[in-house]
């Protein structure tokens, strides 16, 4: 049986559960393969197949939402059944079903095992690099009304997560995707570091110009495109952020979004000559929504955030914020803060560098970026961000 | 458990001596509570089975015959029936949202079960029903079901600079929690403790703490992290890791049993993750220490922390620091803004605690390896030396 029937067969067993209702039914199979060097230098193979239904019931203004993993006809009939146990109020409504629709999707050719082989063979054979996993994502989605739409798309994605030796006892982890082999981008600020530093870089807090790598700015970008904040700034003109759902360039197409309007790219922060009236994404706008993981209900979430990049050569000197090396902690009004490895850039490499807190505000970010530089790099966080460096002013560093 | 001993001589058969079945259900109704009334109520079951050996893991969603005759390459009809004792069961969100405070949360509810069947037998696992509520500020909040609510007001920063240089802290029990968890769990675990990068490499049986601080693992406790056997069947039993401030032992699952460590601190979101030598409810305390925080003898008062970790290649432990404050004569001077804080592993460290833990219920989750697991947590305050703002 293809992935797609199995998808229908739930859809259809979640049906007869729900009879004449208002329902809709969202159902994904996915299968996963990874290829895992452990820290005990021991390679796993391991493949995942899951499969799940997530059913939403309209009764009035009061709505159930419920959601089963397992073989498509149990899962459908489970999910559907918890639905009719959880009808309650304050949800938001299915929306009209005249609103629904769906764009074509485009398939790349499917990746096997042997492509994935070679591109962990690649990564772990540098001895720097340690708990080198990688892994191909297949997934199959399909939204199903009970007034009769149905939206159905594919997706594959490929990761790359391990952790790199930069000195003696300095570990720092990176996370990638990509749809191909030949479209992993491996970290440019590794290229900054031809041998580890002899000086510590020791600062006084203050206000800095910081250029921040990929994998630096990519959880900052997910901040910014969550926060209800994006719309209350003015955006400095090198921004050219999006959230891509479908196209050329899109990582993870999809036909509809998590509700079943016709999937379109979003502009978050744009010039205004790109986006006439649209320079910012309303966060309360539920057009948009997604299901981050699939089974939770649809929010404003971002898929595939995208800067794009002026191929702008990165700045020979200066302070650069190479890898994060803790979480960023998000504070009250906007404000964010995280520990990483910061490094002064001298004719373009590191001279001297340390682990220093950097921090600032959205806000600040949004109104203070003065240029990006270098290429896009595909960081894999909950969802993806493609991203150039970016040179950001008035950050506090030390 | 009987529902799956059939399964035991099926795996017995497959002449692969580490080869084990997992399977997992689990109940989760989630709701926003309102005025201590539930809304937007949500309900998912999930189910699982994976097998797995040294080399290879494989996984699917459902637990049926079918899905284990693929998973172990067999016909369907040579898998004997099995299946689950009854149904699982969570409280009623109406009920439990009587019993909140009147704060908006969003509520989740989970039980779960898991049997392992390994060729020499058939161990199944009970875990607590466990309750996690997440307030306005993103602060989550986890506790056993049955167990008192704990309280969940947003922590709250103050504006005045942390002090420079190097100062005493004191660490109230919630902070005291996190950074034992980051210093004395993660770095015991076997996977991290045997790889090199644990600061406490080669020094089990050393004193690391001038206070004698005891910290156990223990997933008997009525804490987020219990459970009756561990992820691969092996008995859930306390372990110490520090006692009386000397290093004492390690966190394993069975793939450690050449290096003569004891398992049964393996852990797995679900059988689509492998499991890991995890924490599961960490207790510390100093032996016969005082209850009463000595808040004369600090600097600062640390009551929130966000979050910690031990930094790569620093030598030291890092606490993002949500709500303090400046002590003058053990009172409450000025409310500092946010900061990391910063504990060299070389200095005096930890120099003062009390005996007396109580349950902490923030953070309730622990990432590790892309796993998100309940882990639980009761501390007394700590006192540290040496500390500064990174």
């Amino acid at each position: 049986m293809s992935p797609g029937s199995d998808l229908a067969v739930a859809a259809r067993a979640a049906s007869r559960v729900l009879g004449a209702s208002c329902f809709e039914v969202f159902a994904r199979e996915a299968a996963t393969l990874e290829l895992v060097l452990d820290r005990r230098g021991h390679v796993q193979r391991r493949q995942s197949r899951e499969r799940g239904v997530a059913c939403r019931l309209q009764r009035g203004e009061a709505l159930g939402f419920g959601r089963a993993t397992g073989l498509p006809q149990e899962a459908g009939e489970h999910a559907a059944r918890l639905a009719l146990a959880t009808v309650s109020h304050d949800h938001e409504p299915l929306p009209p079903a005249a609103h629904l629709g769906a764009v074509p999707t485009r398939h790349h050719p499917p990746l096997g095992e042997e492509a994935l082989r070679r591109v962990f063979e690649t990564l772990a054979e540098n001895p720097a690099r340690r708990e080198v996993e990688v892994a191909l994502l297949k997934a199959d989605t399909l939204l199903h009304r009970s007034e009769g739409f149905t939206a159905h798309w594919t997706n594959q994605l490929l990761l790359a997560f391990w952790q790199q030796e930069l000195a003696p006892g300095l570990r720092v982890a990176f996370r990638r995707a990509a749809r191909t082999p030949g479209e992993l981008t491996m970290p440019s600020a590794l290229d900054l570091v031809t041998q580890p530093p002899r000086i510590a870089l020791e600062r006084p807090r203050g206000l800095a110009r910081v250029l921040l790598a990929p994998d630096v700015a990519a959880p900052l970008l997910v901040l910014l495109a969550r926060s209800p904040q994006l719309s209350a700034a003015r955006p400095s003109p090198a921004w050219d952020l999006w959230d891509l759902r479908h196209g050329e360039e899109a990582f993870l197409p999809m036909a509809c979004d998590g509700e079943g309007y016709p999937a379109c790219n979003l502009p978050l922060l744009v010039p205004k000559a790109s986006a006439p009236g649209r320079s910012v994404r309303k966060g309360a706008s539920s057009r948009g929504a997604v299901r981050v993981p699939w089974d939770a209900l649809p929010t404003p979430n971002p898929v595939h955030l995208w800067q794009r990049e002026t191929g702008e050569p990165l700045p020979q000197d200066g302070l650069a914020a190479l890898v994060p090396v803790s979480e960023v902690v998000v504070e009250g009004g906007g404000r964010f803060r995280l520990l990483a490895l910061v490094a002064e850039l001298s004719e373009g490499t590191v001279a001297a560098w340390g682990v220093l807190p950097v921090a600032g505000s959205l806000r600040r970010l949004t109104t203070s970026l003065l240029a990006t530089a270098g290429k896009v790099e595909h960081v894999a966080l909950g969802c993806v961000v493609s991203t150039p460096w970016l040179w950001v002013a008035n950050l506090e560093v030390g | 458990m009987d529902g799956f001993s059939p399964l035991a001589d099926l795996v017995a058969r497959s002449r692969k001596p580490d080869r084990e079945l997992f399977f997992w259900q689990e109940l989760r109704v989630a709701f926003e509570a309102r005025e201590r009334k539930a809304v937007r109520v949500a309900a998912r079951l999930r189910e699982a089975v994976s097998v797995r050996d040294e080399k290879a893991l494989a996984a699917m969603d459902g637990c049926s015959r079918e899905q284990v005759a693929a998973l172990l390459s067999v016909k369907p009809k040579s898998v004997p029936a099995f299946s689950w004792d009854g149904e699982l069961q969570v409280p009623e969100p109406s009920a439990l949202a009587t019993q909140l405070p009147s704060l908006p949360l969003t509520v989740g509810v989970t039980t779960s079960r898991v049997v392992v069947v390994r060729g020499d037998g058939v161990f199944a696992a009970t875990r607590p029903v466990v309750v996690d509520a997440t307030n306005n500020a993103g602060e989550t909040f986890s506790w056993v079901w049955g167990q008192p609510v704990p309280p969940m007001a947003e922590a709250t920063a103050g504006k005045a600079a942390p002090p420079s240089g190097r100062f005493r802290a004191l660490l109230r029990p919630q902070p005291a929690a996190v950074l034992c968890h980051e210093l004395f769990g993660h770095p015991l675990e076997a996977d991290v403790f045997f790889s090199g990068q644990s600061p406490w490499a080669g020094k089990l049986g050393t004193r690391v703490t001038a206070a004698p601080l005891t910290v156990v693992d223990d997933p008997q406790a009525q804490l987020p992290g219990g459970f009756s056997a561990d992820d691969e069947g092996e008995p859930g039993r306390p372990k110490a890791l520090l006692n009386g401030g000397v290093l004492a032992g390690v966190l394993a699952d069975r793939s450690y049993g050449a290096l003569a460590v004891k398992a049964g601190n393996a852990r797995r979101a679900s059988p689509h993750h492998p499991p890991l030598p995890r924490l599961s409810n960490l207790l510390s305390w100093v032996e016969g220490g005082d209850p009463t925080p000595p808040l004369g003898e600090a600097t600062v008062e640390i009551v929130r922390v966000r979050s910690g970790a031990v930094l790569p290649g620093e030598n030291a432990a890092v606490l993002a620091v949500s709500e303090s404050y400046t002590l003058s004569r053990g009172r409450r001077k000025a409310h500092l803004a946010p900061f990391f804080l910063r504990l060299p592993l070389a200095a005096d460290g930890i120099v003062g605690g009390g005996g007396n833990p109580e349950p902490v219920a923030e953070p309730g989750w622990c990432h590790k390896g892309r796993q998100l697991l309940p882990v639980g947590a009761a501390a007394s305050w700590l006192l540290l030396a040496g500390v500064e703002v990174a």
